[in-house]
């Protein structure tokens, strides 16, 4: 669409713009260079070579190799979109990389955190056929010393069981991670942490590895309705927590993630960088369910007239009195129009007040006791004095069908204003 | 290639995509224009954190940015020149040809028919609510004074209006969301 004018327009404008901004240009290649320590253009090519060094177990230490053999492209995801695999190994990474689950190499293994519960994050990346995976690995017991690890072998090779496997019984996670399930949120691991009910439990522990550029992450915690023994949560439930070497984790005290984590991934600019999952819906209270039917909900459903009564609560008052319309729903989801008729008056609130069209709410299900607050208006003198007559009618059926007013109240009632 | 390239070659590919997006929103293509002229300058000002990110990723920030412009014109009927004016850039003026090779680009026509055809469906006092609201933008209240009924009413007219408008335009949510 290069006939389109604007956007030649446009586009030599934007040019002229980056052209005149040298500084911002050498801003770029510095964060070209991510967190990696050295700001150097040259460095983020180095990155690539220094992580290709790494999965081939070249020395981790001493800085890029010159070693160039080709790796395939999930590996060199994995390493750039994790600052954390690409700084040197330190001394707490290297006591970790015994426990670290999978068959990865130690010297790839990196300890993420420590989390408040004591559990000792350790990302290890590993070689599955031709892509590289990661493994989250969770180890809940401080490294072993090295009579310990003495130990550990000679307790694996009594029992029979590879150390490896006997390594993972101190521990949890997951493995099989792949740079875009990283990036897609998919590297979560939730754990039940308090009194369990049906499945589920009143605490959870929840843990996300994000790629670099994510400064903190929001879990959101979706409502959940009635469980056999557990409880019940009317709204969701955020909790924004700070990453740290591409780990972020949260214990909340309620029961969560009977389904995928919601989430909302944050740059250091506070922008929203990515939102996982439906963190709207989990947001969204759906109400109550509808009582069962009745013969009087079913004749309301054939005729809408059919008599409700309607009550104002309460049915006498002074000009500033709020009073309350109040029915039973016998039909879901619909909306009702309010008349009214009684005084009249210029300077004060009166029965042209009382015309209007209620209903429609997610709560407003057969069997609920519907009410409508009418308060007198601040800035006016209140209610005209007299007696009303307030009439409630089906105006509309809502999802269930289509428009169905002026119908016939079915429901009236009376309320007082003394003077 | 350095960075003023790398941009460019980012507003070469989804300037089309941005504008589309923005046009079936508002169905202005003026308008649109100016929050895709926005949107880049935002872009370039913020290039620092994008340009080694994926297509993917930056294409996601770009929609985002869009989205947020359009929201706050949508409150305030304005739109936002700030990044513009901060790198002293004027959007250029969209001429006649360019509004309906643009207009015919994002498939308006059809979308702009259905929404005439809704919205003369909607019942009179539905109709007026939701014109008070969304085109003139007038607070609840307002609206409820100028249709001589209560707030809560006028909440209830507004909601029920968009909700039929919704239903109407479900069928061309695949034309919406083609742009993304």
């Amino acid at each position: 669409m290069s006939e389109i004018r604007f956007f030649e327009d446009l586009g030599h404008e934007l040019r002229r713009a980056a052209d005149q901004q040298p500084e911002r240009r050498r801003r770029w290649i510095v964060s070209a260079s991510g967190t990696v320590a050295a700001a150097s253009a040259v460095l983020s090519v180095g990155i690539v070579v220094v992580a290709i060094a790494l999965l081939h177990g070249a020395p981790s230490r001493r800085g890029p190799s010159t070693k160039s053999t080709p790796v395939p492209p999930a590996a060199r995801q994995l390493f750039s979109i994790l600052g954390v695999l690409r700084r040197p190994q330190t001394a707490a990474d290297r006591a970790i990389a015994p426990y670290a689950p999978g068959g990865s190499d130690p010297a790839l293994v990196r300890l993420a955190a420590v989390t408040p519960w004591g559990e000792r994050v350790t990302l290890a990346p590993y070689r599955s056929g031709t892509s590289e995976e990661l493994c989250i690995g969770l180890v809940k017991r401080p490294p072993e010393s090295p009579t310990e690890s003495r130990r550990v072998e000679r307790l694996a090779r009594k029992i029979g069981l590879a150390r490896a496997r006997l390594r993972l019984a101190v521990g949890s996670g997951g493995c099989g991670l792949t740079a875009p399930l990283i990036e897609a949120g998919k590297a979560t691991s939730t754990e039940g942490a308090g009194r369990e009910f049906a499945g589920g439990s009143t605490a959870v522990r929840v843990l996300v590895v994000v790629p670099d550029g994510v400064a903190k992450v929001s879990f959101v915690l979706p409502r959940q309705g009635p469980v056999p023994g557990g409880p019940v949560y009317p709204r969701s439930q955020s909790v924004t927590v700070p990453v740290h070497d591409n780990v972020a984790f949260a214990q909340i005290n309620r029961e969560c993630c009977n389904g995928s984590l919601a989430m909302r991934w944050y740059a250091g600019d506070d922008r929203v960088i990515k939102v996982i999952g439906n963190s709207d819906a989990s947001n969204r209270v759906t109400g109550p369910k509808p009582a069962p039917e009745t013969p009087l909900s079913r004749a309301a459903e054939r005729n809408p007239s059919t008599p409700n009564p309607v009550h104002v609560v309460p049915n006498s008052g002074g000009p500033n009195m709020t009073f309350e319309i109040q029915w039973r729903l016998l039909l879901s989801d619909a909306d009702y129009r309010i008349t009214a008729t009684g005084p009249n008056g210029p300077d004060c609130r009166d029965a042209r007040d009382l015309n209007f069209i209620v209903g429609g709410g997610l709560d407003d299900v057969r069997g609920q006791l519907y009410h409508v607050t009418i308060p007198a208006l601040r800035g006016q003198s209140g209610w005209c004095p007299g007696t009303y007559k307030v009439s409630v009618a089906l105006y509309d059926l809502g999802l269930a069908g289509g428009l169905t007013h002026p119908d016939r109240p079915f429901g009236a009632s009376v309320f007082t204003v003394r003077r | 290639m350095d960075g003023a390239e790398e941009f460019m070659a980012v507003y070469e590919r989804e300037r089309e995509a941005v504008m589309v997006f923005l046009v079936r929103r508002t169905l202005d293509v003026p308008v649109a224009a100016d929050m895709t002229a926005e949107t880049f300058a935002l872009a370039l000002r913020q290039w620092g954190q994008l340009h080694d990110r994926p297509d993917e990723a930056q294409r996601a920030w770009l929609f985002t940015v869009a989205r947020r412009q359009l929201s706050r014109y949508l409150r305030r009927m304005r739109v936002e020149r700030r990044a513009l004016e901060r790198l002293g850039i004027e959007a250029p003026a969209v001429s006649e040809d360019d509004v309906a090779r643009i207009e015919a680009l994002a498939g308006v026509g059809e979308l702009r028919a259905t929404l005439g055809r809704e919205l003369a469906r909607l019942s009179a006092e539905q109709r007026e609510a939701v014109r008070l609201r969304i085109v003139e933008e007038r607070s609840y209240e307002e609206v409820a004074r100028a249709l001589g009924i209560s707030e809560q009413a006028a909440r209830a007219r507004v909601s029920r209006g968009l909700r039929t408008l919704a239903r109407a335009l479900e069928p061309h949510r695949g034309l919406l969301e083609a742009s993304r």
